[in-house]
Protein backbone atom coordinates (compact mmCIF):
# COMPACT_ATOMS: atom_id res chain seq x y z
CA UNK A 1 0.00 0.00 0.00
CA UNK A 2 1.56 3.30 -0.68
CA UNK A 3 2.27 5.46 1.93
CA UNK A 4 0.26 8.20 2.42
CA UNK A 5 0.07 10.93 4.85
CA UNK A 6 -2.70 13.80 5.34
CA UNK A 7 -1.40 15.98 7.63
CA UNK A 8 -4.53 18.93 8.41
CA UNK A 9 -3.55 22.12 8.30
CA UNK A 10 -6.67 23.22 9.95
CA UNK A 11 -5.87 21.60 13.05
CA UNK A 12 -3.58 24.44 13.41
CA UNK A 13 -6.44 26.91 12.57
CA UNK A 14 -9.16 24.58 14.89
CA UNK A 15 -6.04 24.88 18.02
CA UNK A 16 -6.25 28.94 17.62
CA UNK A 17 -9.72 29.43 17.52
CA UNK A 18 -11.04 26.91 19.99
CA UNK A 19 -11.40 24.68 22.60
CA UNK A 20 -9.09 21.62 22.54
CA UNK A 21 -10.07 18.30 22.01
CA UNK A 22 -12.19 16.22 25.07
CA UNK A 23 -10.35 13.31 24.29
CA UNK A 24 -6.53 13.42 23.90
CA UNK A 25 -5.11 10.92 21.79
CA UNK A 26 -1.91 9.64 23.52
CA UNK A 27 1.58 11.00 22.08
CA UNK A 28 2.44 7.03 21.34
CA UNK A 29 0.20 7.78 18.17
CA UNK A 30 3.35 9.47 17.25
CA UNK A 31 5.28 7.30 17.15
CA UNK A 32 2.94 4.74 15.46
CA UNK A 33 2.74 7.02 12.86
CA UNK A 34 5.95 7.23 11.96
CA UNK A 35 5.70 3.03 11.39
CA UNK A 36 1.96 3.33 9.54
CA UNK A 37 1.54 3.12 6.32
CA UNK A 38 -1.57 5.04 5.82
CA UNK A 39 -2.12 7.65 8.30
CA UNK A 40 -5.35 9.87 8.61
CA UNK A 41 -5.80 12.96 11.04
CA UNK A 42 -8.48 15.45 10.78
CA UNK A 43 -9.51 17.80 13.53
CA UNK A 44 -12.05 19.84 12.68
CA UNK A 45 -14.02 22.57 14.88
CA UNK A 46 -17.36 24.39 14.99
CA UNK A 47 -15.60 27.12 13.32
CA UNK A 48 -13.67 25.03 10.82
CA UNK A 49 -17.30 22.48 10.07
CA UNK A 50 -19.15 25.97 9.47
CA UNK A 51 -16.24 27.08 6.98
CA UNK A 52 -16.99 23.50 5.18
CA UNK A 53 -20.18 23.81 4.98
CA UNK A 54 -20.79 26.59 2.87
CA UNK A 55 -18.49 24.56 0.35
CA UNK A 56 -20.87 20.99 0.43
CA UNK A 57 -23.41 22.67 -1.64
CA UNK A 58 -23.44 19.34 -3.36
CA UNK A 59 -23.53 17.15 -0.64
CA UNK A 60 -26.50 15.20 0.77
CA UNK A 61 -28.75 17.21 2.88
CA UNK A 62 -28.40 14.92 5.95
CA UNK A 63 -25.12 15.46 5.63
CA UNK A 64 -25.14 18.78 6.08
CA UNK A 65 -27.63 18.88 8.77
CA UNK A 66 -25.36 16.68 10.75
CA UNK A 67 -22.11 18.64 10.05
CA UNK A 68 -24.09 21.73 11.03
CA UNK A 69 -25.31 19.84 14.67
CA UNK A 70 -21.69 18.69 15.39
CA UNK A 71 -19.17 20.75 17.22
CA UNK A 72 -16.51 18.93 16.08
CA UNK A 73 -14.81 16.15 14.25
CA UNK A 74 -11.64 13.89 15.08
CA UNK A 75 -10.27 10.82 13.56
CA UNK A 76 -7.45 9.37 14.20
CA UNK A 77 -6.56 6.50 11.88
CA UNK A 78 -3.06 4.30 11.20
CA UNK A 79 -2.96 1.79 8.98
CA UNK A 80 0.42 -0.86 9.38
CA UNK A 81 1.86 -2.83 6.83
CA UNK A 82 2.06 -6.08 9.40
CA UNK A 83 0.09 -7.10 12.32
CA UNK A 84 1.23 -6.41 16.02
CA UNK A 85 2.56 -2.55 15.73
CA UNK A 86 0.70 -1.57 18.54
CA UNK A 87 -1.00 -2.71 21.71
CA UNK A 88 -3.46 -2.24 24.39
CA UNK A 89 -0.81 0.28 26.02
CA UNK A 90 -1.64 2.42 23.16
CA UNK A 91 -5.43 2.59 23.50
CA UNK A 92 -5.78 2.05 26.94
CA UNK A 93 -5.34 5.80 27.50
CA UNK A 94 -8.36 6.23 25.76
CA UNK A 95 -10.02 3.80 27.02
CA UNK A 96 -9.41 5.84 30.12
CA UNK A 97 -10.76 8.74 29.38
CA UNK A 98 -13.75 7.32 28.29
CA UNK A 99 -14.13 5.98 31.53
CA UNK A 100 -16.52 8.80 32.77
CA UNK A 101 -20.22 8.51 33.48
CA UNK A 102 -20.97 10.17 31.03
CA UNK A 103 -19.87 7.47 28.18
CA UNK A 104 -21.65 4.34 27.52
CA UNK A 105 -21.22 1.92 25.06
CA UNK A 106 -23.46 1.10 22.98
CA UNK A 107 -21.32 -1.32 20.77
CA UNK A 108 -18.63 -3.46 22.43
CA UNK A 109 -17.36 -6.30 20.09
CA UNK A 110 -14.36 -8.28 21.10
CA UNK A 111 -13.67 -11.03 18.21
CA UNK A 112 -10.81 -13.19 19.58
CA UNK A 113 -10.59 -14.81 15.41
CA UNK A 114 -10.22 -12.01 14.03
CA UNK A 115 -9.05 -10.26 16.49
CA UNK A 116 -10.61 -7.14 16.37
CA UNK A 117 -12.17 -5.03 18.82
CA UNK A 118 -15.08 -2.34 18.44
CA UNK A 119 -16.19 -0.33 20.88
CA UNK A 120 -19.10 2.50 20.30
CA UNK A 121 -19.72 5.09 22.99
CA UNK A 122 -21.90 7.57 23.15
CA UNK A 123 -21.87 10.80 25.72
CA UNK A 124 -24.87 11.48 27.28
CA UNK A 125 -25.46 14.29 29.32
CA UNK A 126 -29.27 14.78 31.32
CA UNK A 127 -30.52 12.17 28.77
CA UNK A 128 -29.34 13.99 25.72
CA UNK A 129 -26.74 12.96 23.16
CA UNK A 130 -23.85 15.01 23.29
CA UNK A 131 -21.38 13.03 21.91
CA UNK A 132 -20.29 10.08 20.10
CA UNK A 133 -17.11 7.88 19.86
CA UNK A 134 -15.90 5.05 18.16
CA UNK A 135 -12.50 2.66 18.75
CA UNK A 136 -11.55 0.21 16.45
CA UNK A 137 -9.09 -1.93 17.11
CA UNK A 138 -7.89 -4.53 13.66
CA UNK A 139 -4.50 -6.29 13.59
CA UNK A 140 -3.15 -3.83 11.10
CA UNK A 141 -5.22 -0.90 11.76
CA UNK A 142 -6.21 1.14 14.80
CA UNK A 143 -8.87 4.19 14.15
CA UNK A 144 -10.41 6.52 17.01
CA UNK A 145 -13.06 8.82 15.68
CA UNK A 146 -15.11 11.52 17.76
CA UNK A 147 -17.59 13.35 17.38
CA UNK A 148 -18.33 15.95 19.39
CA UNK A 149 -22.01 17.40 19.30
CA UNK A 150 -25.79 16.42 20.10
CA UNK A 151 -25.65 13.68 17.86
CA UNK A 152 -27.73 10.41 18.12
CA UNK A 153 -27.94 7.26 16.51
CA UNK A 154 -31.00 8.66 14.47
CA UNK A 155 -28.69 11.47 12.45
CA UNK A 156 -26.36 8.34 11.92
CA UNK A 157 -28.93 6.06 10.14
CA UNK A 158 -30.12 9.19 8.44
CA UNK A 159 -26.81 9.17 6.72
CA UNK A 160 -27.81 5.39 5.58
CA UNK A 161 -26.19 5.23 1.98
CA UNK A 162 -23.80 7.72 2.65
CA UNK A 163 -20.46 7.04 3.60
CA UNK A 164 -21.34 2.99 4.36
CA UNK A 165 -23.12 3.92 7.44
CA UNK A 166 -25.71 0.93 8.29
CA UNK A 167 -29.24 2.11 8.67
CA UNK A 168 -29.94 -0.87 11.21
CA UNK A 169 -27.33 0.26 13.82
CA UNK A 170 -30.28 1.48 15.69
CA UNK A 171 -30.03 2.26 19.20
CA UNK A 172 -33.21 3.30 21.27
CA UNK A 173 -32.93 6.27 24.10
CA UNK A 174 -33.70 3.77 26.67
CA UNK A 175 -30.91 1.21 25.34
CA UNK A 176 -28.48 4.16 25.23
CA UNK A 177 -29.26 5.22 28.82
CA UNK A 178 -28.33 1.75 30.01
CA UNK A 179 -24.60 2.17 30.57
CA UNK A 180 -22.05 -0.54 28.98
CA UNK A 181 -24.36 -2.41 26.56
CA UNK A 182 -22.02 -5.01 25.99
CA UNK A 183 -21.58 -7.72 23.24
CA UNK A 184 -18.91 -9.94 24.04
CA UNK A 185 -17.74 -12.93 21.92
CA UNK B 1 61.18 83.39 -48.95
CA UNK B 2 59.73 86.57 -48.49
CA UNK B 3 56.40 87.68 -46.93
CA UNK B 4 54.64 87.90 -50.28
CA UNK B 5 55.68 84.00 -50.86
CA UNK B 6 54.45 83.43 -47.10
CA UNK B 7 51.23 84.37 -47.59
CA UNK B 8 50.98 82.81 -50.90
CA UNK B 9 52.40 79.56 -49.31
CA UNK B 10 49.62 80.39 -46.55
CA UNK B 11 46.87 81.18 -48.99
CA UNK B 12 47.37 78.15 -50.93
CA UNK B 13 47.33 76.52 -47.63
CA UNK B 14 43.75 77.77 -46.70
CA UNK B 15 42.45 76.33 -50.53
CA UNK B 16 44.03 73.35 -49.88
CA UNK B 17 42.04 73.00 -46.11
CA UNK B 18 38.69 74.27 -47.38
CA UNK B 19 35.43 72.03 -46.10
CA UNK B 20 34.57 69.37 -48.24
CA UNK B 21 31.81 67.84 -47.79
CA UNK B 22 31.19 64.15 -47.24
CA UNK B 23 29.62 61.78 -49.80
CA UNK B 24 26.30 62.28 -51.08
CA UNK B 25 23.47 60.58 -48.52
CA UNK B 26 26.27 60.85 -45.26
CA UNK B 27 23.14 62.07 -43.57
CA UNK B 28 21.01 59.50 -44.09
CA UNK B 29 23.62 57.04 -43.32
CA UNK B 30 23.91 58.43 -39.81
CA UNK B 31 20.37 58.28 -39.49
CA UNK B 32 20.11 54.61 -40.04
CA UNK B 33 22.92 53.91 -38.16
CA UNK B 34 21.03 55.94 -35.37
CA UNK B 35 18.09 54.25 -35.22
CA UNK B 36 18.90 50.76 -34.21
CA UNK B 37 21.29 52.54 -31.65
CA UNK B 38 19.08 54.74 -30.02
CA UNK B 39 15.25 53.48 -30.82
CA UNK B 40 12.96 56.22 -30.45
CA UNK B 41 10.13 56.31 -27.68
CA UNK B 42 6.77 55.66 -28.58
CA UNK B 43 4.63 58.58 -29.26
CA UNK B 44 2.06 58.84 -26.11
CA UNK B 45 0.55 62.15 -26.70
CA UNK B 46 -2.42 61.39 -24.69
CA UNK B 47 -0.48 60.25 -21.48
CA UNK B 48 0.36 63.96 -21.06
CA UNK B 49 -3.18 65.05 -20.55
CA UNK B 50 -3.84 64.97 -16.41
CA UNK B 51 -7.67 63.69 -16.68
CA UNK B 52 -6.26 60.67 -18.73
CA UNK B 53 -3.55 60.14 -16.21
CA UNK B 54 -5.50 59.83 -13.42
CA UNK B 55 -7.98 57.79 -15.06
CA UNK B 56 -5.05 55.08 -16.05
CA UNK B 57 -4.13 55.34 -12.64
CA UNK B 58 -7.73 54.80 -11.09
CA UNK B 59 -8.11 51.89 -13.55
CA UNK B 60 -4.79 50.44 -12.48
CA UNK B 61 -5.89 50.64 -8.84
CA UNK B 62 -9.11 49.25 -9.44
CA UNK B 63 -7.79 45.94 -11.68
CA UNK B 64 -4.84 45.75 -8.35
CA UNK B 65 -7.73 45.84 -5.95
CA UNK B 66 -9.78 43.19 -7.93
CA UNK B 67 -6.84 41.14 -8.54
CA UNK B 68 -6.24 40.97 -4.94
CA UNK B 69 -10.04 40.41 -3.67
CA UNK B 70 -10.05 37.23 -6.28
CA UNK B 71 -6.66 35.80 -5.31
CA UNK B 72 -8.49 36.08 -1.62
CA UNK B 73 -11.55 34.45 -2.72
CA UNK B 74 -9.80 31.80 -5.07
CA UNK B 75 -7.55 31.48 -1.61
CA UNK B 76 -10.67 31.05 0.18
CA UNK B 77 -12.46 28.51 -2.25
CA UNK B 78 -9.77 26.52 -2.02
CA UNK B 79 -9.68 26.45 2.02
CA UNK B 80 -12.64 25.62 2.27
CA UNK B 81 -12.69 22.79 -0.71
CA UNK B 82 -9.73 21.37 1.48
CA UNK B 83 -11.74 21.70 4.60
CA UNK B 84 -14.59 19.78 2.82
CA UNK B 85 -12.91 16.71 1.94
CA UNK B 86 -11.56 16.56 5.62
CA UNK B 87 -14.94 16.72 6.63
CA UNK B 88 -15.94 13.52 3.59
CA UNK B 89 -12.71 11.43 4.77
CA UNK B 90 -14.19 11.87 8.36
CA UNK B 91 -17.34 10.76 7.85
CA UNK B 92 -16.25 8.38 5.42
CA UNK B 93 -13.78 6.65 7.78
CA UNK B 94 -16.72 7.04 10.68
CA UNK B 95 -19.48 5.24 8.12
CA UNK B 96 -16.85 2.24 7.75
CA UNK B 97 -16.09 1.94 11.17
CA UNK B 98 -19.95 1.71 12.08
CA UNK B 99 -20.65 -0.48 9.22
CA UNK B 100 -18.01 -3.14 10.84
CA UNK B 101 -19.36 -2.73 13.73
CA UNK B 102 -22.86 -3.65 12.75
CA UNK B 103 -21.71 -6.18 10.51
CA UNK B 104 -19.75 -7.66 14.23
CA UNK B 105 -23.12 -7.26 15.66
CA UNK B 106 -25.27 -8.89 12.86
CA UNK B 107 -22.96 -11.87 12.78
CA UNK B 108 -23.20 -12.09 16.90
CA UNK B 109 -27.04 -11.96 16.41
CA UNK B 110 -27.45 -14.88 13.93
CA UNK B 111 -25.39 -17.17 15.92
CA UNK C 1 9.41 60.74 -33.66
CA UNK C 2 10.51 62.53 -31.19
CA UNK C 3 14.51 61.41 -30.57
CA UNK C 4 15.19 63.53 -27.34
CA UNK C 5 14.44 66.53 -25.34
CA UNK C 6 16.59 69.53 -24.70
CA UNK C 7 15.89 73.53 -23.86
CA UNK C 8 17.10 74.76 -27.41
CA UNK C 9 18.74 71.55 -28.65
CA UNK C 10 16.90 68.98 -31.41
CA UNK C 11 14.43 67.20 -30.20
CA UNK C 12 13.47 65.36 -33.47
CA UNK C 13 14.94 63.35 -36.34
CA UNK C 14 14.49 65.93 -38.66
CA UNK C 15 15.85 68.45 -35.80
CA UNK C 16 18.97 66.27 -36.31
CA UNK C 17 19.49 65.92 -39.36
CA UNK C 18 19.45 69.27 -40.09
CA UNK C 19 22.00 69.87 -37.20
CA UNK C 20 24.17 66.59 -39.05
CA UNK C 21 24.26 68.69 -42.43
CA UNK C 22 25.22 71.94 -40.90
CA UNK C 23 28.06 70.29 -39.37
CA UNK C 24 29.15 67.29 -41.40
CA UNK C 25 31.88 69.39 -43.66
CA UNK C 26 33.63 70.44 -41.00
CA UNK C 27 33.63 66.88 -38.94
CA UNK C 28 34.31 65.40 -42.05
CA UNK C 29 37.07 67.55 -43.17
CA UNK C 30 38.62 67.57 -40.28
CA UNK C 31 39.06 63.79 -40.30
CA UNK C 32 39.96 63.78 -44.31
CA UNK C 33 42.64 66.48 -43.89
CA UNK C 34 44.07 64.92 -40.79
CA UNK C 35 43.94 61.10 -42.19
CA UNK C 36 43.55 61.76 -45.44
CA UNK C 37 41.33 58.97 -46.59
CA UNK C 38 37.81 60.01 -47.69
CA UNK C 39 36.43 56.45 -46.10
CA UNK C 40 38.04 56.48 -42.77
CA UNK C 41 36.82 60.37 -42.89
CA UNK C 42 33.10 59.33 -43.52
CA UNK C 43 33.32 56.84 -40.47
CA UNK C 44 34.68 58.92 -38.59
CA UNK C 45 32.73 61.51 -39.32
CA UNK C 46 29.68 58.80 -38.94
CA UNK C 47 30.74 57.83 -35.22
CA UNK C 48 31.36 61.65 -33.98
CA UNK C 49 27.55 62.45 -34.95
CA UNK C 50 26.08 59.16 -33.46
CA UNK C 51 28.08 59.97 -30.11
CA UNK C 52 26.92 63.83 -30.34
CA UNK C 53 23.31 62.56 -30.25
CA UNK C 54 24.08 60.67 -27.26
CA UNK C 55 25.28 63.93 -25.85
CA UNK C 56 22.23 66.23 -27.20
CA UNK C 57 21.60 67.44 -23.81
CA UNK C 58 24.54 68.45 -22.47
CA UNK C 59 25.42 70.39 -24.79
CA UNK C 60 22.88 73.85 -24.53
CA UNK C 61 24.34 76.49 -27.55
CA UNK C 62 25.26 75.68 -30.62
CA UNK C 63 28.60 77.28 -30.18
CA UNK C 64 29.56 74.38 -27.39
CA UNK C 65 28.20 71.96 -29.72
CA UNK C 66 30.61 73.14 -32.66
CA UNK C 67 33.22 73.18 -29.96
CA UNK C 68 32.14 69.61 -28.77
CA UNK C 69 32.53 68.28 -32.28
CA UNK C 70 35.73 69.74 -32.94
CA UNK C 71 37.54 68.57 -30.03
CA UNK C 72 35.52 64.67 -30.57
CA UNK C 73 36.31 64.34 -34.41
CA UNK C 74 40.04 65.62 -33.39
CA UNK C 75 40.29 62.67 -30.77
CA UNK C 76 39.10 59.98 -33.16
CA UNK C 77 41.66 60.95 -36.21
CA UNK C 78 44.40 60.40 -33.55
CA UNK C 79 43.37 57.54 -32.43
CA UNK C 80 43.12 56.08 -35.85
CA UNK C 81 45.87 57.77 -37.21
CA UNK C 82 47.78 56.21 -34.36
CA UNK C 83 46.12 52.72 -35.76
CA UNK C 84 47.53 52.99 -38.79
CA UNK C 85 50.79 54.36 -38.48
CA UNK C 86 51.01 55.18 -41.75
CA UNK C 87 54.16 56.42 -43.48
CA UNK C 88 52.81 59.45 -45.46
CA UNK C 89 56.02 60.37 -46.94
CA UNK C 90 56.67 57.53 -49.04
CA UNK C 91 53.46 58.40 -50.50
CA UNK C 92 54.53 62.31 -51.48
CA UNK C 93 57.41 61.08 -53.13
CA UNK C 94 54.83 58.67 -55.95
CA UNK C 95 52.48 62.18 -56.77
CA UNK C 96 53.33 62.78 -60.59
CA UNK C 97 54.31 65.81 -61.75
CA UNK C 98 51.31 68.03 -62.68
CA UNK C 99 50.38 68.72 -66.48
CA UNK C 100 48.55 71.85 -67.77
CA UNK C 101 46.35 73.28 -68.04
CA UNK C 102 46.51 75.52 -64.88
CA UNK C 103 43.36 74.26 -63.09
CA UNK C 104 44.49 70.85 -62.84
CA UNK C 105 47.57 72.21 -61.82
CA UNK C 106 46.03 74.21 -58.36
CA UNK C 107 44.44 70.98 -58.30
CA UNK C 108 47.90 68.55 -58.04
CA UNK C 109 49.36 71.51 -55.90
CA UNK C 110 46.54 71.15 -52.82
CA UNK C 111 46.28 67.29 -53.04
CA UNK C 112 50.14 67.59 -52.63
CA UNK C 113 49.44 70.45 -50.03
CA UNK C 114 47.09 67.93 -48.33
CA UNK C 115 49.25 65.21 -48.58
CA UNK C 116 52.43 67.17 -46.74
CA UNK C 117 49.62 67.91 -44.19
CA UNK C 118 49.01 64.87 -43.62
CA UNK C 119 52.28 63.62 -42.58
CA UNK C 120 53.08 66.24 -40.29
CA UNK C 121 53.17 65.35 -36.61
CA UNK C 122 49.79 64.94 -35.05
CA UNK C 123 49.84 68.13 -32.35
CA UNK C 124 51.40 69.96 -35.89
CA UNK C 125 48.50 68.59 -38.07
CA UNK C 126 45.92 69.65 -35.36
CA UNK C 127 47.06 72.91 -35.11
CA UNK C 128 47.54 73.64 -39.06
CA UNK C 129 44.36 71.73 -39.95
CA UNK C 130 42.09 73.88 -36.87
CA UNK C 131 44.06 76.80 -38.41
CA UNK C 132 43.54 76.47 -42.20
CA UNK C 133 40.38 74.79 -42.38
CA UNK C 134 38.72 76.02 -39.36
CA UNK C 135 40.58 79.43 -39.65
CA UNK C 136 40.75 79.85 -35.93
CA UNK C 137 43.03 82.02 -34.17
CA UNK C 138 45.83 80.65 -32.26
CA UNK C 139 43.63 81.71 -29.21
CA UNK C 140 40.76 79.61 -29.99
CA UNK C 141 43.19 76.90 -31.10
CA UNK C 142 44.66 76.99 -27.78
CA UNK C 143 41.24 76.70 -26.32
CA UNK C 144 40.31 74.08 -28.16
CA UNK C 145 42.45 71.96 -27.97
CA UNK C 146 43.78 72.84 -24.07
CA UNK C 147 47.48 73.64 -24.71
CA UNK C 148 49.03 77.31 -23.93
CA UNK C 149 48.55 80.02 -26.53
CA UNK C 150 52.43 80.07 -27.07
CA UNK C 151 52.73 76.59 -27.20
CA UNK C 152 49.86 76.65 -30.68
CA UNK C 153 51.65 79.57 -31.90
CA UNK C 154 55.53 77.80 -31.90
CA UNK C 155 53.59 74.61 -33.09
CA UNK C 156 52.30 76.84 -36.22
CA UNK C 157 55.39 78.26 -37.14
CA UNK C 158 57.43 74.63 -37.00
CA UNK C 159 55.15 73.10 -38.87
CA UNK C 160 54.33 75.63 -41.68
CA UNK C 161 58.25 75.55 -42.29
CA UNK C 162 58.48 71.82 -42.01
CA UNK C 163 55.45 72.01 -44.41
CA UNK C 164 57.40 74.47 -47.09
CA UNK C 165 60.75 72.66 -46.57
CA UNK C 166 58.72 69.29 -47.66
CA UNK C 167 57.33 71.22 -50.38
CA UNK C 168 60.66 73.01 -51.74
CA UNK C 169 62.28 69.20 -51.68
CA UNK C 170 59.05 67.91 -53.67
CA UNK C 171 59.46 70.51 -56.07
CA UNK C 172 63.44 70.02 -56.45
CA UNK C 173 62.59 66.30 -57.41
Amino acid sequence: MKRTLLSVSIVVAAAICAPAQTIKVPESWDKLAAKADDVVNVSLDKKMLQFASKFMAGEDENEKHLVSKLNGIYVHSLEFKNEGEFTESDVDPIRTQLQGPEWIHIVDVHNKTERENVVIYLKMVNNQSLGMAILVEEPKELTFVHLDGPISPGDLSDLSGSFGIPKNLHVSEKETSKPKAEIKK
Amino acid sequence: MDHRQEDQFEYQLKSALHRQEPPNGFTVRVLARLEPARPEPWPQPWLHLPSLRWALACALGIAVFAGGWMFQQERRRAEGEAARQQVMLALRITGAKMQLAEARVRHLSER
Amino acid sequence: MALSTTAEGPTRTSDFAELVEAHQAMVFSLAYHFLHDRTAAEEIAQDVFLELHLHLNELESSEHRISWLRRVALNRCIDEGRRRKRHREAQIEELPEPIAPAAKVDQWTHERLRRLVASLPEHMRMVIVLRYQEDLDPEDIAAALHIPVNTVKSQLQRALQMLREKAGAVKRT
